[in-house]
């Protein structure tokens, strides 16, 4: 239970520190940390059954002071920065420390565990049922610590359970309960001195805190994450203001979510009108290009999606609308800001007019099938001066094609879609928009996209429109008088004149002109092939929006620029080759070199290593690409990891221990694997669909879903292991310790190739590669171990 | 897409080598050694100053002499934490604390170039950070008036000020947004840290035919950068691109 709910908590962590990119490192720790301790039980077998009562208490022992002190270890040579990693040699020797300091509490769990099963066989079913019933417990208790405790507590908390462990088991000599009572002094030091997660200099929360007189005057953590709100009498809200603003930008506290903006707390902003060259009665947004829908129409209706702290709403109330619906999936934030503290951002969620949900934007969506609106409004995307490619690794759901189909459904004959962009360069997040409307607009047989699109840009953001129904003439020159007002340039009019493009805001880069034309106007799909990033619509089954660097562009890029500055072009895809890197050479050197020392001897070797080469790949893939997928389904990325490891190990557990009553003969093992890459199949072309169907129900009643719906694969997919084990147990023993190894190994590694591969190919692909592995497990069943 | 696939299993062991080789290809000029006495290494920090206006500066095209001869001149190595300042040259901005960065060479020296720098011109920067930007514009004019929010960073850029001999520079712990309207009007802003806004006061204290310049872009890039020109009521913004200008097409072949 404690290692399962241990392994959620560093993956918040590592969000609350970093990015959420570490998620699948996390997971990779763990079976790494599972996968050496194999192997150390195949090196040293005969001492450690010899010792095992003495051993299996420190085991579980120093599993829970690991656990309490790797919070602190990975601090003790400085702490690692995801932005520093590409500067700075030193943080790869942290980065590496800090992964390998996370694996130890699971390399001793995970050996103590493998004693107990290697060495009390004859109650491998109970031991077995224990185990999973309390690792899918330990996902769901999480959930709940989440909600209740602060971060930091957890921790300690959880390494009080191993160490309970060990008092059960203890040796009954006076000496051992004493160090083990020493021992609790490492927990209780955690309670009394919690280790908080030190966030990255490169994240918003600290730009903050750097402002004079600034403070945390707010802090809350659950599931959602940890969310601050820092005060500051220098902090003001003014984004891409118009240089013809003379007013002065309001001062605001700002809400943080794991150290990354989430919202300013804004409220109802009224211009304090004292300067002649303000329009009183403007909001503030007004003055950015933010205004562009409400000075070409007069939407009745208003739908703001990941509404954050309202600031759309405030912008849509204060134009007089008298029905906004705000979609903001982070409840957390919600009953904050609409019970506990609603005046922060004067009760605007509280407002007759207003409408609040806390849903993920599509499943709001599919429960909302009969709603039409005049205007939708998308959060802004990218960031002041860009996010390095941060985010890249990151599932956006909410802009991907089908989402955008969704969006225009829901629209009102004149209704429209709003979104900005902050500018970019090179340019990808706007290009990618627009390309996702031009498929959106084939789709629909429009050929003049021209006239349903407009666009107008200031120094420092885009705004898009798309409307249901063409833009008028009138429309058209209502857009370009909010242009000379602001000193705004217009981008996408279905009349524009080259000159007027930038007039305001020259660019010295005109070619963005030709690419917007391009994909307007000529072949979006030869101009995605062409561009240099890949800058093709996200989809349901690619959904990384942010994720625009291709392998293919790597080489060109690297002539533009130099090696020190490529990786911040996106930091989130080098990422996750760098880890790639570290996470293979770490299973290479911790599971499989040491493995050498005991020789594999025993025949038909290569068949073993297909067999359980194929299981690690093809259990992680279908691992991997059911987390990423059901973060559409269940909204939130913790709640997705924590039902599919709860639904896999159960019923996977569940599969191994029916499995030990049936023979483990050819006939079976083949049958077994036959029906597992049917199962993918069916699974990666009806799961989403089917589970479409259930969007909006509630989401206790989703996760029973996932548990339900994951049984059927999962029981399949724990039978080939021991199938594959029962094989090799009539040969020489030296092949068990190899095929555990190899099946380890491949897990470990597989965890960060799928993310890879999903990045670049998407999850058809990912899970096309687990069917195969399959393939290639049952393939080999033909011929592993000895005659049936 | 499956061809693009494939293309990728093809690329991944070779991309993965490039950045093996990254990280072992040596970051810091290997002629330069943290031993020696102080005269030789003033020699040596000389040496890589000239290195680095002719290979950075010069070779991409500025070629404004003042600024050039400014950039010749200044210690940017008084200018970094202890800890960075054998890479203090390098062709690469410098983590300074605080999440902030010394822009790399050829970003100050190319900020500098674009307001035109004469002696005798008053010139307003937002963001002191080092202290180095204010240096090597205090090189070309007497009148340089510099404001740093975050205190700490305010007195470590003064100390460096002070240390290198540059003393005329006037430094204030303050709000930026409100510029420094005792000294207003500017000839030129150039604004190192910038905010997700350009303030109003700032504009006002531009003087008629002023340049305001603000670096844009996220740590360890080439930012590129922003000139804000103010002609009467008119204000216009001109997106620069210091790197080198390319098509991000690739042409028919």
């Amino acid at each position: 239970m404690a290692v399962i709910a241990y392994q959620l908590v560093i993956m918040q962590m590592l969000s609350v520190s970093q990015w959420h990119h570490f998620a699948y490192m996390v997971i990779s720790m763990a079976m790494l940390g599972f996968g050496a301790a194999g192997t150390f039980l195949a090196l040293f077998r005969e001492p450690l059954k010899r010792h095992f009562e003495n051993v299996l208490p420190v085991l579980y022992f120093l599993s829970g002071i690991s656990m309490a002190l790797a919070v602190r270890m990975v601090g003790i040579f400085g702490d690692f920065d995801t932005f520093l990693l590409f500067f700075d040699r030193s943080q790869i020797g942290l980065m590496i420390f800090s992964y390998l300091a996370w694996c130890l509490p699971f390399f001793f769990a995970g050996l103590a565990i493998t004693l107990v099963f290697y060495y009390q066989v004859g109650q491998i079913g109970s031991h077995y049922f224990f185990n999973l019933a309390g690792s899918a417990l330990g996902a769901l208790v999480i959930i709940v610590l989440f909600w209740i405790m602060k971060l930091e507590y957890i921790p300690p908390l959880l390494a009080l359970l191993p160490m309970v462990s060990a008092w059960m088991v203890r040796i009954r000599t006076g000496r051992f309960a004493m160090v083990i009572a020493a021992g609790l002094i490492i927990p209780l030091i955690g309670f009394i001195y919690p280790a908080s997660p030190q966030i990255s200099e490169y994240k918003a929360l600290n730009s903050s805190l750097q402002l004079p007189d600034a403070r945390i005057t707010y802090e809350r953590s659950s599931p959602y994450g940890l969310l601050q709100v820092v005060s500051a009498p220098a902090q003001r809200f003014a984004p891409a203001l118009s240089l013809q603003y003379r007013g002065e930008p309001p001062v605001r506290d700002i809400l943080f979510n794991n150290g990354e903006y989430f919202g300013t707390l804004l409220g109802r902003y009224e211009d304090p009108g004292d300067n002649a060259s303000t329009d009183s009665g403007d909001h503030i947004l007004d003055y950015t290009t933010r205004g562009l829908p409400y000075a070409v129409r007069a939407p009745e209706s208003v739908l703001v999606l990941r509404a954050g702290t309202g600031n759309d709403v405030s912008h849509a109330l204060h134009h007089g609308i008298s029905a906004v619906t705000a979609v903001e999936p982070h409840r957390q934030a919600n009953r904050l800001l609409e019970f506990i503290h609603p005046e922060w951002i004067d009760s605007l969620y509280n407002q007759p007019e207003v409408s609040l949900y806390g849903n993920n934007v599509r499943t709001w969506m599919a429960g909302h099938h009969d709603v039409r609106k005049d205007l939708i409004i998308l959060p802004v995307l990218g960031a002041f001066g860009g996010t390095s490619g941060i985010y890249a690794l990151q599932e956006h759901y909410h802009l991907t094609l089908e989402a955008f189909r969704e969006y225009r459904d829901r629209l009102t004959d004149t209704g429209m879609i709003a979104v900005t962009v902050w500018a970019d360069y090179p340019p990808k997040a706007s290009l990618k928009l627009l390309a996702t409307w031009r498929s959106l607009l084939d789709e629909q047989d429009v050929t003049d996209p021209e006239n349903f699109i407009m666009a107008v840009r200031n120094w420092g953001t885009i705004t898009f429109l798309m409307s249901r129904t063409p833009f008028t003439a009138y429309e058209r020159e209502s857009t370009r008088a909010f242009c000379l007002e602001r000193s705004f340039d217009p981008l996408i009019l279905s009349d524009i004149r080259p000159d007027e493009r930038d007039y305001y805001n020259l660019a010295e880069d005109r070619s963005f002109f030709n690419h917007v034309d391009s994909l307007l106007h000529g072949d979006a799909e030869v101009f995605n092939r062409d561009y240099i990033f890949d800058v093709s619509p996200a989809t349901d089954n690619r959904p990384f929006f942010s994720h625009f660097l291709t392998l293919q562009s790597i080489p060109e890029l690297r002539e533009q620029y130099d090696d020190h500055e490529l990786p911040y072009m996106e930091l989130g895809f080098i990422l996750a080759a760098v880890t790639l890197i570290q996470i293979v050479l770490a299973s290479v050197f911790l599971i499989i070199l040491p493995l050498f020392r005991v020789g594999w001897k025993g025949t038909r070797r290569r068949w073993t290593f297909l067999y359980f080469a194929g299981i690690g790949i093809g259990f992680m893939f279908f691992e991997m690409v059911l987390i990423q997928k059901l973060v559409l389904y269940l909204g939130q990325p913790v709640y997705a990891t924590a039902s599919v490891l709860a639904a896999l190990l159960m019923s996977s557990g569940a599969g191994s221990y029916y499995s030990s009553g049936l023979p483990a003969d050819r006939r079976t093992l083949i049958r077994t694997g036959s029906v597992i890459i049917l199962l993918i199949a069916v699974y990666a072309a009806l799961m989403m669909p089917l589970l479409e169907m259930s969007m909006s129900w509630p989401l206790l009643v989703k996760i029973g879903n996932v548990l339900v719906l994951l049984a059927p694969p999962a029981f399949f997919m724990g039978m080939m292991f021991p199938f594959g084990l029962r094989r090799l147990s009539g040969s020489n023993d030296t092949q068990i310790p190899w095929a555990c190894g190899v099946d380890s190994c491949l897990s470990v590694s597989a965890t960060a190739l799928a993310t890879m591969i999903a990045l670049e190919s998407g999850f058809g692909v990912v899970m096309a590669i687990a069917a195969l592995a399959y393939a290639f497990t049952t393939f080999a069943a033909l011929r592993i171990g000895g005659e049936a | 897409m499956l061809t693009d696939s494939y293309f990728s299993s093809i690329l991944l062991p070779v991309f993965i080598l490039l950045l093996i080789l990254l990280f072992t290809v040596p970051a810091v000029p290997p002629a330069f050694a943290e031993t020696g006495s102080d005269d030789e290494e003033d020699q040596r920090y000389q040496r890589l100053r000239e290195q680095m206006v002719n290979r950075q500066i010069i070779a991409r095209g500025v070629e404004d002499r003042p600024t050039v001869n400014a950039m010749r001149s200044v210690p940017r190595h008084k200018f970094v934490q202890s800890g960075e300042r054998r890479r203090a040259y390098m062709d690469s901005p410098l983590p300074i604390g605080y999440g902030q960065t010394i822009s790399q060479p050829f970003i100050v020296a190319y900020m500098t170039q674009l307001i035109n720098p004469e002696p005798g011109m008053k010139v307003l920067e937002i963001g002191t950070g080092s202290g180095y930007q204010a240096a090597v514009l205090a090189e070309i004019t007497d009148q340089v008036f510099t404001i740093e929010i975050v205190e700490e960073l305010g007195e470590w850029g003064r100390q460096n000020l002070r240390n290198a001999g540059y003393d005329k520079v006037q430094v204030k712990r303050a709000d930026g947004y409100y510029g420094w309207e005792e000294h207003a009007p500017f000839d030129a802003i150039v604004v190192t840290a910038a905010a997700d806004h350009i303030p109003p006061p700032l504009v006002e204290q531009l003087r008629d035919g002023g340049l305001m310049v603000i670096p844009v872009g996220s740590p360890f890039r080439t930012q590129n950068l922003m000139l804000v020109e103010k002609r009467g009521e008119d204000i216009r913004t001109r997106n620069l691109m210091p790197v080198r200008f390319v098509p991000f097409t690739r042409e028919d072949e």
